[in-house]
């Protein structure tokens, strides 16, 4: 049983991390990955919603009738993400105002209901939570390395805190003659550098 | 927080009213066996079945106007419920596959540059397309869009490939094809076919007595893909390690390469690579058949030839059983051709290779009434007669019987290829097919 | 005139797909063909300016009233679900022939966060309801015209040689990218 928690928790890391191995949810990591204090906060965020719902519909998974299930989860949802919403715009409002419309959009983030309808409607808490929570921890993980690298391409320099704790302070990292890459910051290059990482993702084999 | 809780409320049981009304005044009576049947087919809306897509396909089968089986997409296990929801018998039917026939690609030239609209359709109407091979594929994918199954995918080599385990066989990819190069033929409809002589095919394939894919199958050792490679020459012939090892391989004779300023390849030694390979890997192809019918043939003699009969009998999904003397199961290597270098393995290799598919072998004295003449000789039994054993047939008579009864040519081709060619191993055939119509069996 | 300015930011300057990163499943799931991307594009456009006319009027003459806008995101995702959920019922009933169309995809459309997004956008940006009924259709007509333009891209890549690593997904970013890059012009427009 314990063995199997662990392997639930790791899989999101690497087997099925979102959006490279699961390509899901595509919305957020896009559009708020222009800084890795961005990314990193939306994947917390998400993370919470994920492992909340996860273990509310695991716990919920005999009494909702199948065929109201995917209303249900949505609700559930919904709650998370309300309750997150309001969390942020209290203890972390600049953060809050940069995220915007993302956060309200956990709420129809593919992963989380995915997670939902494909594990934790079928799973006992426990496993639910290890993987609702392996799978935010991937999904963070995923948005704090897209941003970094759009970060870094397009400012040069990293810099920012994690929800006001643990402030990092990278400047120049290329040297004073680097000419900041704007383009990485802006609305193409979230494609293009998530495309390319994928195609780097692609190189490891996934076994 | 009373407000909220009513105004949630408000709002969920508004939406849910609204709903419910609507789902009455916009009530459709659907039978509710439609739903059901459409839930059990594949949901891809190909069109394979005939109809236009899967909701048509339900009312159809719940209207009785077709059977539970025609989802070409579904696995059977979905015709055995839709069947189990209908109350009928599920029928089965062999799984049909697409095949692109043109491997030419980008190796014909351009005769113009193309800059019209992507797509084969639109090619061909402009001086049948921009290749110089006015027959062969263009490379423009109508046929990878036209497939809903991702079965189809553009090669390396300006040509489609063709995933079979994801191809269903529902032959969008052939209706659209311009130049009708793809087909959706069952396994024992390829089978059956003959290569004629006015097709465009390599010199190679076409001198071939057994008909190999022999470009293909090169290509694939190309690729690394000895798997397929094992396949493609086993589905025209099922004993590569020996012909790898005997075949005259006219074949390399008739090798452009050899025409023009170089060597032929070494086509036969290639065939027996794979072959080894796949002999010390341990491992067996499968290669598919037919859903078995209850047919049964007796077949007299296990040498090269009653091994192929045997070989194409089941995988047309008759059931072969052999007849004959020797105690060493199929020791046709070994014997028929002695002089080789032919491993001793082989035998109990191409052994295992027959057990998994359910052929049975008769070592019997009691055979020794009807079968083997020197038998007959050495204890003066009574001269023995073949046609006075009821039920017995030779070969030549069974075809001839089948291609009457079929009405379609395809038998009468294999039979009268085999007298033309003497193919070997096929053909050389000495009386051994032998089919009862009381099942001959001992 | 406002009006016109406000199509034309929703739809090119301020493109839904490209430039705000909404809808991004459905953009890259559905642009295979160029059929399927059509028929989304379609039915996005119908959902989307309903949704964003009642979500308008459920936010301004229920929710703001009681002092309730914290409940946004959970009342527009229901009134959503059963907006969907009721529109298939009535294309069914009253339009067979419309319905055959635009049917598969409905279902999709409840998580498609585009509708949703554009529904908080309307609020966040304070429109009203004239404002939010043309910035809607602006927005679902970008969607359709941007998943359009991409589905006749991909059906070009299909074609090409693409390295294996690039291939799929990989390759149809980099291309959504690019896609992005020229939408990229028409920013100061307006």
């Amino acid at each position: 049983m314990a063995k199997s928690i662990v392997a639930e928790f790791t899989k999101g890391l690497w087997k099925e991390i979102p959006p490279f191995r699961l390509v899901l949810g595509l919305c957020p990591t896009l559009g708020v990955t222009t800084s890795m204090k961005n990314g990193i906060g939306m994947g917390l965020a998400t993370t919470f919603v994920l492992l909340c719902s996860n273990i509310l519909v695991s716990l919920l998974r005999k009494v909702i009738p199948s065929k109201v299930r995917i209303a249900c989860f949505i609700i559930i949802i919904a709650t998370f993400v309300i309750v997150v919403e309001q969390m942020m715009a209290a203890y972390a409002y600049t953060l809050f105002m940069d995220l915007g419309v993302f956060i309200p959009l956990i709420v129809v983030n593919c992963i989380v209901l995915g997670r939902a309808e494909a594990f934790a409607s079928k799973n006992g808490i426990a496993t639910s939570a290890a993987d609702g929570l392996g799978i935010g921890v991937g999904f963070t993980l995923s948005l704090a390395s897209l941003g970094a690298v759009r970060e870094l391409l397009g400012t040069g320099s990293l810099k920012g805190d994690i929800f006001g704790f643990l402030p990092y302070h990278f400047s120049n990292i290329f040297g004073s003659s680097f000419e900041p890459f704007g383009f990485a910051v802006q609305a193409p290059g979230a494609f293009i550098a998530l495309g390319l990482m994928l195609c780097a993702m692609n190189l490891i084999p996934s076994k | 927080m009373v407000i909220a809780i009513l105004v949630m409320l408000g709002i969920g049981a508004a939406c849910g009213i609204i709903l419910s009304v609507a789902s009455k005044v916009f009530y459709v009576y659907e039978d509710p066996r439609i739903s059901q049947v459409e839930y059990f087919l594949a949901g891809a809306n190909c069109g394979g079945c005939g109809f236009a897509g899967c909701g048509a396909a339900a009312v159809a089968i719940v209207e009785g106007k077709a059977s539970p089986g025609i989802c070409v997409a579904a696995d059977s296990e979905s015709a055995i419920n839709i069947a189990g929801v209908m109350g009928v018998d599920p029928g089965t039917a062999e799984p049909i596959k697409s095949l692109n026939t043109c491997s030419g690609g980008d190796r014909a030239v351009d005769k113009f540059i193309y800059n019209g609209a992507m797509s084969c359709a639109a090619m061909a109407t402009l001086y049948g397309g921009k290749r110089v091979c006015s027959i062969g594929c263009m490379g423009m994918g109508d046929c990878i869009k036209a497939c809903k199954f991702d079965a189809i995918h553009m090669g390396p080599h300006g040509f489609p490939v063709i995933d079979e385990f994801k191809c269903v066989g529902c032959g969008a990819c052939a209706s659209v094809c311009p130049k009708n190069l793809l087909s959706v033929k069952s396994m024992s409809q390829r089978l059956l076919v003959f290569n004629e002589e006015d097709q465009a095919l390599a010199p190679c394939q076409q001198t071939c007595p057994a008909e190999i894919d022999i470009p293909k199958y090169i290509h694939l050792i190309k690729e690394g893909d000895y798997e397929g490679a094992v396949n493609t020459i086993r589905e025209r012939n099922p004993l590569l390690l020996s012909c790898g090892r005997v075949c005259p391989h006219p074949c390399e004779n008739y090798c452009r390469r050899a025409i023009e300023d170089d060597e032929a390849v070494s086509i036969n030694q290639l065939k027996r690579f794979v072959a080894d390979y796949e002999m010390n890997s341990g491992r067996r192809y499968p290669i598919s058949c037919a859903p078995d019918t209850d047919k049964r043939v007796a077949i007299i003699g296990g040498g090269p030839a009653g091994v192929s009969c045997a070989y194409f009998l089941r995988r047309l999904a008759i059931i072969p059983r052999f007849m004959k003397t020797c105690p060493n199961w199929v020791a046709s290597p070994a014997m028929a051709f002695p002089n080789t270098d032919c491993p001793t393995r082989f035998s109990t290799g191409k052994s295992r290779v027959f057990s998994t598919w359910g052929l049975m072998c008769t070592t019997t004295p009691a055979w020794g009434v009807i079968s083997p003449f020197r038998a007959c000789e050495k204890k003066a039994m009574t001269p023995f007669s073949w046609a006075s054993v009821p039920g017995r047939t030779t070969n030549w008579a069974f075809l001839g019987r089948i291609s009457r009864a079929s009405g379609r040519g395809s038998i009468s081709c294999l039979q009268s290829r085999i007298r033309r060619k003497s193919a070997f191993p096929s053909a050389n055939a000495r009386p051994l097919w032998a089919v009862g119509t009381p099942p001959l069996t001992v | 005139m406002e009006y016109i300015e406000l199509i034309v930011a929703t739809i090119f300057v301020n493109n839904i797909l490209l430039a705000q990163f909404l809808g991004n499943c459905p953009f890259l799931g559905t642009s295979k063909k160029m059929e399927t991307a059509a028929g989304m594009a379609m039915a996005v456009i119908f959902v989307l300016v309903m949704a964003g006319v009642i979500t308008w009027v459920i936010y301004a003459w229920l929710l703001v009233p009681y002092k309730l806008e914290f409940l946004r995101t959970i009342a527009f995702i229901l009134v959503i679900a059963s907006l969907v959920q009721f529109v298939e019922m009535f294309l069914k009933k009253s339009m067979p022939a419309l319905y055959a169309g635009l049917g598969i995809f409905l279902p999709l459309i409840t998580t498609n966060c585009a509708v949703f997004g554009v529904c908080v956008l309307n609020i966040d940006k304070e429109f009203g309801f004239m404002q939010s009924l043309v910035a809607s259709f602006g927005y679902a007509a970008g969607f359709g015209l941007a998943l359009i333009l991409f589905a006749g891209v991909r059906e070009r890549i299909l074609l090409a040689r693409v390295p294996k690593p690039l291939q799929d997904t990989s390759i149809a970013l980099v291309t959504a990218g690019v896609l992005s890059l020229s939408f990229y012009a028409f920013r100061g427009m307006v």
